[in-house]
């Protein structure tokens, strides 16, 4: 028996904040049946999993709970006409734009004039991070600890070594700690901290967790369970066992790029997500793609904006009304590791939003785009970050037709700093002890 | 009790091979391991590869079991719905010296039985590979070289003796070993297993075991191999299983698609003493990876989603070690290197022919069936979550737990209620591939914990990696209820 099919006018993969920000602005339109779709029980996506505050800053103005975020665009989302259908699991997409699900109410296929693709992101997995050493229980992502914890109400272990300092690091120190589970350590392999510092005063220091800038994991001991972490100090190369049973790998966000893959959307190697135009159009026509599928985790507020303006410019495309003009490669100099969106369509009225990440923590920076050598826009930032983007504005008028488009980005690679924020012997004995070579939090972006 | 007729020590794919081989007769046969799960020591960790046995060396005892073994899983793959596939394999020349070894190679495969070998042309070796590395010379044609699903490999023969009254007793480490003029107490932390016949199939502990059971001596040390395995996307760089030009110590480190969908990159090949050392090493990561490349530059490209280590049990012989003692009613299988997966059928064959001549009496069981039903997922086939019936008759198969595999509940309530149920988070990816992805269990693992727990009615903390001792979480947190 093959699958009923249903016609539709839009199916959005993902009720995070992207997909549902993206189904209530097209829901506006009138088009017809506007379907998300999400695998979780709850719409709202990541943040539907977080109890922090923090979420929607830019839209409400205000730090919401993350579950209390997720419930406003949901219902905002649901007010707006559109169809949540949860516990549905999207398996495949075609470039015929045919969305085949199952769920325990059996397997069901869409055919929409438009689909949009809002996956969000995952955090990398050990084997692409630290692959040496043995494979034991106990090493988590944060998101594995978030529902443990969260979710479950249940401990992950009893000594945990955080590596990565970005926010998602960070924060997990903190619920950890006061879930009872003592952080040995955070670590990190450049001499930075990435995360913000409001979160190392706020999640880390209060715990008195040593941060180890420029410290890397060589491997993982233990036969069955944990039994610690090496981690050689890149300054001097000291290889130091540090006891735990517990290893949370942290950020290092991947699009959850399989879906378009498999459809055969055309992906940037840079970013991992799929290639898309200013109107979140990708290779193949009909299909849009927004939020952290694009570029692994940026804010909510960001998803959520990419949404709204990806939902405008299907709407756009379902009616007609968005021409198939020639686009240009945005193309990367200096310092630029990725470009979001990656191409732009020239002609149009208008401001588009480029996402500019660099290969390296920058202070100093300068953005600049330049057509054929000539300078149509740019930005100036204190410092810049690689897992976090830097937004430059572009007037699309200077945009040229089938001219060339350079994103440059320029800035000082900053130093190490390893500021001495809490001295190793004011550390505990049990956390001071195993490693001498460690030294502490320095500044955040 | 009723002792036992025959105790297999040892419930890795020759044991457990040797078990489904025996259930076919009128016999009490028991197998115990000391792992929670089948197959959780060498041959769980291995090149998946059902070899012709073109190289081996010809005459061996090992030459004769691994060809009859590569005949007998054609028939027994599809009897047991293990997922098998014929890619073939070439071995591949890069140098001059290497061209001139394929030559030498063919006979030696012909001399092993193994007759449809050919030497190709660099011109037809890019033609079959296109991403094979320019400085291709020349290579040899292995139409006989297949893949397989290395751990249904030893499930589903297991499951298959259980299914015809085999006792399996997992979890459970051989301590002592008691031989009495008719019988051995074989005793474990949880009881003392009595048996007529005792069978030492203990791959990498053989030695240890034929030691507590008072044999002579026999050496077994480990030889380290390391893997690497990339995501799905990589496949399509292959078509067959990629071979070098073997040399005396090792086959080399090849590439092979698995079963599974994705590419296959190793082994190492480092001589150790330290049988639990299972740690991937930096060098060895590294030489896999600059193997891998020399082959197939593409590969610099594609994103790796496991790595894992195998222990090959090395004998003191260049061959098999398979002795049976009718006297003692002893069966000691040593030094099953680095082919066992293929030749285990044909190991079991061997050894019950064996028993017969040392006394054993062999009556047919009646009740034996030699297949096993179909599992409702095998690699290589759809997924049941895709299949409208199948999620309208048993909506278990609508809910899917894995993403990246598409792996349902429905799949993994299977998993946990076969003849051997999975009772391990390793035992269901054994069996579903569940966690197996490209996220390496970011979405799933904590639901795959709830239903385990549920399953078997135990608390979350008591859930196991793979046994006692790889739990996965230690127990409620301090502000259960509440972790704000
Ligand atoms: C730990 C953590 C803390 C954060 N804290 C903050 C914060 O304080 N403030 C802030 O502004 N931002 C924060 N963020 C970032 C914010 O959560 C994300 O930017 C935002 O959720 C991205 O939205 P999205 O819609 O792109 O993806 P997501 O929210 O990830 O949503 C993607 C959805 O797609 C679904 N999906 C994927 N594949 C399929 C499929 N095949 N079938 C069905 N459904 C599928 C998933 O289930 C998921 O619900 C945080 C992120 C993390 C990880
Ligand atoms: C790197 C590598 C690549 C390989 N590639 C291939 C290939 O492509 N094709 C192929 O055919 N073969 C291959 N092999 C070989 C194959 O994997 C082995 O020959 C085969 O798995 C051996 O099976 P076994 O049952 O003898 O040993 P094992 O699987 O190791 O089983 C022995 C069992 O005995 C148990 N045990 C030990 N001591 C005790 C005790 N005291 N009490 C209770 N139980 C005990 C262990 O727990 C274990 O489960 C490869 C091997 C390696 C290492």
């Amino acid at each position: 028996m093959p699958a009923p099919v249903q016609d539709v006018a839009a199916v959005i993969v993902g009720a995070g904040p992207a997909g549902l920000g993206a189904a209530a602005r097209l829901a506006r339109c009138g088009l017809g049946p506007i379907v998300v779709l999400d695998r979780e029980a709850q719409p709202g996506g990541l943040p539907a999993q977080s109890e922090h505050h923090g979420f929607g800053l830019r839209r409400y103005k205000r730090p919401l709970r993350g579950f209390d975020y997720a419930a406003r665009l949901a219902s905002a989302a649901t007010r707006a006409g559109v169809d949540v259908r949860l516990q549905t699991t999207v398996l495949r997409v075609t470039p015929d734009r045919t969305v085949l699900t199952t769920s325990a109410g059996g397997v069901l296929g869409y055919r929409a004039r438009v689909v949009i693709l809002a996956t969000g992101c995952r955090e990398a997995p050990r084997p692409l991070r630290s692959a040496a050493g043995t494979r034991p229980a106990g090493i988590y992502n944060t998101a594995v600890v978030h529902r443990l914890l969260g979710l479950l109400h249940e401990r992950p272990g009893r000594r945990a070594v955080v590596v990565g300092s970005e926010d998602v690091g960070l924060m997990a120190v903190r619920l950890l700690e006061r879930s009872g589970t003592r952080v040995a350590a955070v670590i990190e392999e450049l001499p930075y901290l990435l995360g913000y510092r409001v979160n190392l005063l706020y999640s880390v220091i209060p715990f008195r967790v040593p941060v180890l800038l420029g410290h890397a994991v060589v491997g993982i001991v233990g036969h069955r369970r944990v039994e610690g972490v090496d981690v050689r100090a890149l300054s001097t190369g000291q290889v130091t066992r540090i006891p735990c049973d517990t290893v949370v790998f942290s950020g290092r966000f991947l699009p959850e790029s399989g879906l378009a893959r498999e459809a055969e959307v055309a992906l940037d190697p840079r970013t991992g997500g799929p290639i898309v135009d200013q109107h979140y159009r990708t290779s193949i026509p009909g299909i849009f793609a927004c939020g952290n599928v694009l570029h692994g985790a940026e804010s909510s507020d960001t998803a959520f904006d990419e949404g709204v303006r990806c939902g405008e410019a299907a709407a756009a495309y379902a009616a007609g009304r968005l021409a198939d003009v020639e686009s240009v490669w945005c193309e990367g100099c200096g310092h630029v590791a990725a470009i979001v969106p990656q191409r732009l369509t020239p002609g149009a009225r208008g401001i588009v939003r480029l996402l500019v990440r660099p290969d390296a923590p920058l202070a100093g920076v300068t953005i600049s785009a330049r057509c054929d050598g000539k300078r149509i826009g740019g930005a100036w930032r204190p410092w810049a970050m690689p897992h976090r983007a830097s937004t430059v504005l572009l007037r699309l008028p200077l945009v040229p037709r089938g001219g060339r488009l350079q994103i440059d980005m320029r800035g000082h690679i900053r130093g190490p700093r390893y500021a001495s924020a809490a001295p190793f012997d004011a550390l505990p004995p049990q956390r001071s002890g195993a490693f001498q070579a460690a030294q502490t939090a320095g500044d955040g972006g | 009790m009723e002792p036992f007729d025959v105790l297999i020590v040892g419930a890795g794919v020759v044991g457990c091979a040797l078990a489904r081989e025996l259930a076919r007769y009128r016999l009490r046969v028991g197998v115990v391991d000391r792992e929670a799960d089948v197959a959780e020591g060498t041959s769980k960790a291995n090149s998946a590869i059902v070899h012709t046995g073109f190289d081996a060396k010809p005459g061996s005892l090992e030459s004769r079991l691994v060809r009859r073994g590569h005949a007998l899983w054609t028939e027994l793959a599809p009897a047991l719905h293990v997922t098998l596939e014929r890619p073939g394999a070439l071995v591949v020349a890069v140098s001059d010296d290497q061209l001139a070894a394929l030559e030498a190679l063919r006979d030696n495969g012909r001399r092993n039985g193994v007759t449809d070998l050919r030497v190709l042309s660099r011109e037809e070796v890019l033609r079959r590979e296109p991403a094979l590395t320019c400085d291709v010379r020349g290579g040899l044609d292995v139409p006989g070289e297949s893949i397989i699903d290395p751990f249904a490999a030893v499930i589903a023969q297991a499951e298959n003796a259980a299914a015809a009254g085999v006792e399996f007793f997992l979890g459970e480490p051989v301590q002592e070993l008691r031989a009495q003029p008719d019988r051995y107490c074989a005793v474990t932390p949880r009881q003392t297993l009595e048996a007529r016949w005792l069978v030492d199939a203990a791959g990498l502990w053989s030695d240890e075991i034929a030691g507590l059971a008072g044999w002579r001596e026999v050496r077994v040390t480990p030889r380290k191999g390391e893997f690497v395995v990339f995501d799905k996307p990589a496949r399509r760089l292959v078509h067959h299983i990629l071979l070098p030009v073997p040399t005396k110590i090792s086959k080399g480190i090849l590439i092979a698609p698995t079963v599974f969908g994705n590419l296959l990159l190793g082994p190492t090949a480092v001589d150790g003493t330290d049988k639990t050392d299972l740690s991937l090493t930096a060098d060895g990561f590294s030489t896999l990876l600059r193997a891998g490349r020399r082959f197939l530059p593409a590969l610099q490209h594609e994103a790796i989603v496991a790595t894992y280590v195998g222990l090959r049990a090395v004998g003191a012989g260049s061959d098999y070690g398979i002795e049976v003692d009718g006297a003692r009613r002893l069966v000691v299988i040593s030094g099953i290197r680095s082919t066992g997966l293929t030749a285990s059928p044909a190991i079991a064959e061997e050894v019950v022919t064996r028993l017969r001549d040392a006394g054993l009496v062999l009556r047919p069981n009646p009740g034996y069936r030699p297949d096993r039903p179909a599992p409702a997922w095998r690699p290589g086939h759809p997924r049941p979550c895709a299949d409208p019936d199948r999620v309208a008759r048993a909506p278990a198969y609508g809910r899917v737990v894995c993403l990246c595999e598409s792996v349902s509940e429905g799949e993994i309530l299977d998993a946990m209620r076969s003849p051997l149920p999975a009772r391990t988070l390793d035992g269901i990816k054994k069996r579903t591939w569940a966690m197996a992805g490209r996220c390496q269990a970011y979405y799933c693992t904590a639901d795959l914990l709830v239903l385990l727990a549920r399953q078997r009615g135990v608390p979350l903390a008591s859930i196991t990696k793979r046994g006692v001792g790889s739990e996965l979480t230690t127990g409620p947190t301090r502000t259960a209820g509440g972790t704000r």
